[in-house]
């Protein structure tokens, strides 16, 4: 296809959804929101908030993000086995056992953010916009220069 | 490795996540596979059932089995409810040819022909004048060998 880049061939291949599909979502939801991004940016916030030095604002951010991580992995945890027995046509956050992982906060800012892509776009599925948003994120994570060009 | 130097701990839940709604993903992609692959199975033996059906009609048509029991039971109403015409008088309606059906009609008393009377019979020659007609007047032989 002409005109697609890396990302987008990157995130059809992580998704195998078709590139067609996968471009038009990425390009609906552009520029996509990049917490690694944005952490950076609230550690010298809170430095120069609490007039402690930077490594140690990021450090205590750093800590706060394994506490959420942790919190996701019993979630997911929780979870998993509804998962894996769901219908084909029940939407991924339907399933009742997904909607504690739903209520995250960090989780539940990704989602809104999913679901405004999605009514842009169209008919697309809300959990297929959120996986291309997951993949995106760690396409940003492997290529920071590239997220913090966007 | 990253050059991020905070969010390795959110890294990791993106990357739970991720795994977690990629396999929902895909499990669902193979469930609607599988069923898409069960309702073109069921359509496809609708096709050869039906297909089927229409052959044991042509197969019934060609033996010769008869019509169905339907169409028996139908005509064996037809033919109690039909008027009965007596025997005594003929059908007169022309066929085709402008003959009387009543001719043809099994059971029937036919009209007779009108049987010739013998004066109208022709003269019946005698073996001597056959024998003096001349050679190309008379009936060719069979001949065989051909």
């Amino acid at each position: 296809m002409a005109g697609t880049t890396s990302i987008e061939h990157y995130l059809a291949t992580h998704t195998q959804l078709p590139l067609e599909e996968v471009a038009e979502i990425y390009h609906a939801g552009a520029p996509w929101p990049i917490l690694y991004n944005d952490l950076e940016r609230m550690a010298h916030d809170d430095a120069q908030a609490t007039g402690i030095p930077v490594e140690t604002a990021a450090k205590a951010l750093d800590q706060l993000c394994d506490i959420e991580a942790t919190q996701i992995k019993v979630l997911i945890q929780e979870a998993e086995p509804a998962v894996a027995c769901a219908c084909f046509d029940v939407p991924f956050f339907d399933i009742p056992e997904v909607q504690a992982l739903r209520a995250h906060p960090i989780i539940r800012d990704w989602l809104y953010y999913s679901e405004r892509v999605a009514l842009r776009v169209g008919e697309s599925d809300v959990s297929i916009v959120f996986a291309i948003y997951l993949c995106i994120l760690q396409y940003a994570w492997d290529h920071p220069e590239w997220a913090r060009g966007v | 490795m990253s050059s991020y130097g905070i969010g390795q701990g959110l890294e990791r839940g993106v990357g739970m996540v991720t795994d977690m709604v990629m396999r929902g993903l895909q499990m669902k992609q193979q469930d609607k596979y599988l069923e898409q692959q069960k309702e073109m199975h069921l359509d496809r033996l609708a096709v050869q059932q039906g297909w089927q059906m229409g052959q044991n009609e042509w197969n019934r048509g060609l033996a010769g089995l008869g019509p169905s029991y339907e169409d028996a039971e139908q005509a064996a109403q037809l033919a109690a409810t039909r008027p009965r015409i007596p025997s005594s008088q003929p059908i007169e309606t022309p066929g085709k040819l402008g003959i009387p059906l009543s001719r043809f009609e099994v059971g029937q008393p036919s009209t007779q022909a009108p049987r010739p009377s013998p004066s109208a019979r022709p003269p019946m020659e005698s073996p001597a004048a056959l024998l003096a007609s001349p050679p190309f007047m008379r009936r060719p032989r069979m001949r065989t060998g051909y």
